[in-house]
């Protein structure tokens, strides 16, 4: 019996390529050689040759007949039949019109304001990587080697090719910013794009030879993918209303700005034992789950008034859920580098890098207990010149004059024209109810548009929608957008007179899903579909549970409701601290999922229990349906899910999911 | 392999590696980390320098108790992803002061050598793989080489401050006496 494949992904673009007749690659799986177990370590010896010429990567057998997984490598995206080695693989155009950075930038949004030294560093990091780039093809690094330098600009390797991820800083993108963007997905991507929980936005057709060309097109609109992968501190997060939302005690942007700055290619910390992710949140509401970040910050006030933060560190996701442990109760502003860097010296120092799974902070101060942790990171601090990265306030202020302040008009603070337009409207009445959060600034309405229409993928974006929601943002909201950690967009300064008028632009371009908060707001992550690390695909769980839930007031009667779904152990869907978390796991061959109750990533925040067995991919949204039903039955007057929950505890609904078993 | 220093020139290089038995000799010697640990600190007070090798990962108290003795650290990194020499380098020039030659060696790439260098390396031992020529060819690409000023924060954070840029991370103080 011929048993196996043999099977690689290309260098220059990451195709899957399959070992066929005489030692050639071919793209299509119908061309393969099958091998004997006696001649397979003969053609896998031939075909890691190739791998040292510099052909292809990643050389591997893969059994016959197919696994899943391989089958899916073999066609594309299970969601996307338009995409992959299944539809053919363009070519990039010759000739490309000039990009959208040639025309205006956007005065007013939220953005750091970039000066000539940001923008010459970000030109000179692309020409560094074209260079890195051309050495890894010419074979003077290996893939061994190159491949830690592409993930420092964000570039993975996936399933069907290679994946870029581009950095928007906590989550805030010009509506210029978006255009570019769109062109980026047109022109060298397949026409889309996708947010991702961690605020940034991720092509999975990216051809490696066009990547440097990329990150200058994205340098030119103050853009670019640095520290979104690698072991290294990633993209800062924070809260997506961050100074719109009222009741802030400071702007995280301006310390997630100063943390940017200071984490950028850190000579000390670009190679840590595991990748680091860091929230601040600017109080006091936590919208940036900072309990399930390796360091989360919060601001707030001490007794005498003074600005300063809190601080949690050892949380996280992934294979060891945890929830973090409170570090310090009290840190000056002026400290926050300081203490930052304390607590990254030591996890540098200690934490183990003899085993990827247990790399994370959490595992080092699980073992170390919390309070050893937390005395040497006070001595780290305390040992530190007392002149060394202090934040003095004028240092603050510097840094806070390259953020614009929108030119907010003196408005009163209810609107007639969209009360009108409410009563008028019973659809516009719904999006207005669950996708605009309160401004800080009488008249004006923080706004978000969904990105989890019915029958679409979680966080998926077209180059065409995101430039109308770049019009939308330039026409009603200073030129600004948001991404949510939840895989949505956010108007953050929209008028109330002009609500109406958003909401009508939305619709047109079908992107007016009234279903922030709601059961369908799914997060997703792209699953087997996409990633090389999933083993089950989230996607379509995803879709068909947003098909179950799809009628509005089907929606809105079960009210605020957090559904996550990851496709496999890593997390990505954010699971653990959802109200109902899903987790994809393999059985044999097939697609199962695991459910956990309870999770939270608020200021309650929690990691949900697994109720028991894992129900089949086909179950799945039966069984959901019942734990929803069994929570509508037992419901106080007004109670969401999370605190029917609370309440009740976990049997209710187990007794639901598995009635019919 | 050769010794470069941190504008990438040849070094000449008079240490010998060896055991602290050949004490007679003159040449300077580097030591294993773990001769080091057996030896109390009068006996490492020779005529002769004396060097140690260090991998990172090794409990290091002892290395930190024996810097007045040692004339050249030498941080060897078991792979260039394994960023413990960067912290490890940091600490002995800010937090110990230490001022003698402090060398990288094992697995590292040329395209670490700005963070070597803003680490308080002072040299490097190059390999087959990444010959001298490399390194220089890195210096030279924008990239990599130190650049004059940084973002407004690091700006900011520099002001007044007379030192070179490079060693701004570090703050390295005068050594103490004792």
């Amino acid at each position: 019996m011929a048993t196996h494949y043999v099977t690689a992904s290309r260098l220059r673009d990451g195709a899957s390529v399959w070992l066929g007749d005489a030692a050639t690659w071919v793209d299509k799986i119908e061309g393969a050689q099958r091998f004997e177990d006696d001649a397979l370590e003969t053609a896998l010896e031939a075909a890691r040759a190739d791998q040292a010429d510099h052909r292809v990567v990643d050389v591997h057998p893969a059994p016959a007949p197919l696994t899943y997984r391989e089958q899916i490598r073999t066609q594309g995206p299970s969601v996307r039949a338009d995409l992959g080695t299944q539809a053919g693989r363009p070519a990039r155009a010759d000739v490309l019109p000039p990009p959208p950075s040639e025309l205006v930038r956007s005065p007013y949004a939220g953005l750091y304001r970039y000066d000539e030294y940001d923008r010459q560093f970000l030109r000179d990091r692309a020409a560094q990587f074209r260079q890195q780039v051309e050495r890894r093809l010419s074979g003077e690094l290996t893939e061994d080697e190159f491949k830690p330098l592409r993930l420092m600009n964000g570039l993975y390797l996936q399933l069907h090719g290679y994946m870029l991820r581009a950095a928007l800083p906590y989550g805030v993108v010009s509506a210029a910013q978006m255009r570019q963007l769109a062109y980026v997905a047109r022109h060298f991507d397949r026409g889309y794009g996708h947010f991702t929980t961690r605020q940034n936005i991720q092509f999975n057709w990216i051809r490696l030879e066009d990547t440097p060309d990329i990150l200058a097109l994205l340098a030119e609109a103050d853009l670019h993918a640095i520290q979104t992968s690698g072991n290294c501190v990633r993209n800062v997060t924070t809260n997506h209303f961050a100074g719109a939302a009222a009741g802030e005690v400071i702007h995280p942007r301006l310390f997630a700005e100063i943390l940017r700055q200071w984490s950028t290619d850190h000579p000390e910390f670009t190679y840590l034992p595991r990748k680091f992710k860091i929230a601040i949140t600017g109080g006091p509401i936590d919208r940036a789950a900072i309990h399930v970040h390796d360091i989360g910050i919060m601001a707030h006030r001490n007794d005498a008034g003074e600005p300063g933060f809190s601080f949690h560190a050892g949380g996280g996701l992934g294979r060891t859920p945890v929830i973090g442990v409170r570090v310090r109760d009290w840190l000056p502003v002026k400290d926050l580098l300081r203490y930052v860097e304390a607590i990254l010296r030591t996890y540098n120092a200690l934490g183990r890098r003899d085993n990827i799974y247990k790399a994370r902070i959490k595992i080092l101060i699980k073992e170390m207990k919390s309070d050893a942790f937390i005395q040497m990171i006070e001595d780290e601090f305390a040992a530190m010149p007392e002149d060394y990265n202090v934040l003095d306030s004028e240092i603050i202020a510097s840094l806070q004059a390259r953020f614009v302040e929108p030119p907010f008009e003196s408005l009163p603070p209810v609107s007639a024209s969209l009360d009108a337009a409410c009563a008028k409207d019973a659809a516009f009445a719904a999006w207005v109810a669950t996708n605009s959060y309160p401004h800080r600034v009488a008249g004006y309405t923080c706004a978000t548009v969904s990105l989890k229409p019915t029958g679409g993928i979680p966080g998926d974006i077209t180059a065409e929608e995101m430039e109308r929601v770049a019009d939308l943002a330039d026409a009603y909201s200073f030129g600004e957008l948001r991404v949510s950690h939840e895989q949505n967009l956010v108007l953050p300064h929209v008028r109330l007179d002009d609500l109406y008028a958003l909401w009508s632009g939305l619709v047109e371009g079908g992107l007016a899903s009234a279903n922030i908060g709601l059961v369908t707001d799914i997060i997703s992550c792209p699953g087997l579909d996409y990633c090389s690390l999933a083993t089950s695909r989230s996607i379509p769980v995803a879709q068909r549970l947003a098909e179950r839930f799809s009628a509005p007031e089907r929606q809105r009667e079960i009210g605020p409701l957090d559904l996550n779904i990851s496709g496999c152990i890593n997390a990505c869907g954010h699971h653990h601290v959802a109200h109902i978390g899903l987790l994809g796991v393999d059985k044999a061959g097939e697609e199962y999922y695991q459910i956990t109750l309870g999770g939270a990533s608020d200021d309650k925040a929690s990691i949900g229990s697994i109720i028991g067995p894992a129900v089949a991919s086909e179950k799945v949204v039966d069984t959901i349906d019942a734990i929803v039903d069994a929570y509508i039955k037992r419901r106080e007057p007004g109670e969401r899910f999370i605190d029917t929950y609370r309440r009740l505890g976990a049997a209710p609904f187990k007794a639901a999911a598995y009635a019919g078993d | 392999m050769p010794i470069i220093d941190m504008e990438a020139k040849p070094v000449a290089d008079t240490w010998i590696e060896g055991a602290i038995l050949y004490r007679i000799a003159a040449e300077p010697l580097v030591v294993p980390f773990a001769t080091l640990v057996e030896l109390s600190p009068g006996e490492l007070r020779e005529a002769r320098p004396i060097g140690v090798r260090v991998v990172t990962g090794t409990e290091t108290d002892r290395l930190f108790a024996a810097l007045d003795e040692l004339e050249l650290i030498v941080i060897e990194f078991p792979s260039f992803r394994d960023g413990r020499g960067f912290t490890l380098a940091t600490t002995l020039r800010s937090k110990h002061h230490y001022m003698g030659d402090l060398r990288a060696s094992g697995h590292i790439l040329p395209d670490q050598f700005a963070a070597l260098r803003a680490c308080g390396f002072s040299t490097l031992e190059t390999s087959t793989s990444h010959p001298p020529e490399q390194w220089l060819r890195a210096l030279a690409t924008g990239g990599t080489a130190e650049r004059p000023t940084g973002p407004l924060l690091k700006r900011l954070l520099s002001q007044g401050d007379s030192r070179p840029r490079e060693t701004l991370h570090l703050h390295i103080g005068d050594k103490e006496q004792g």
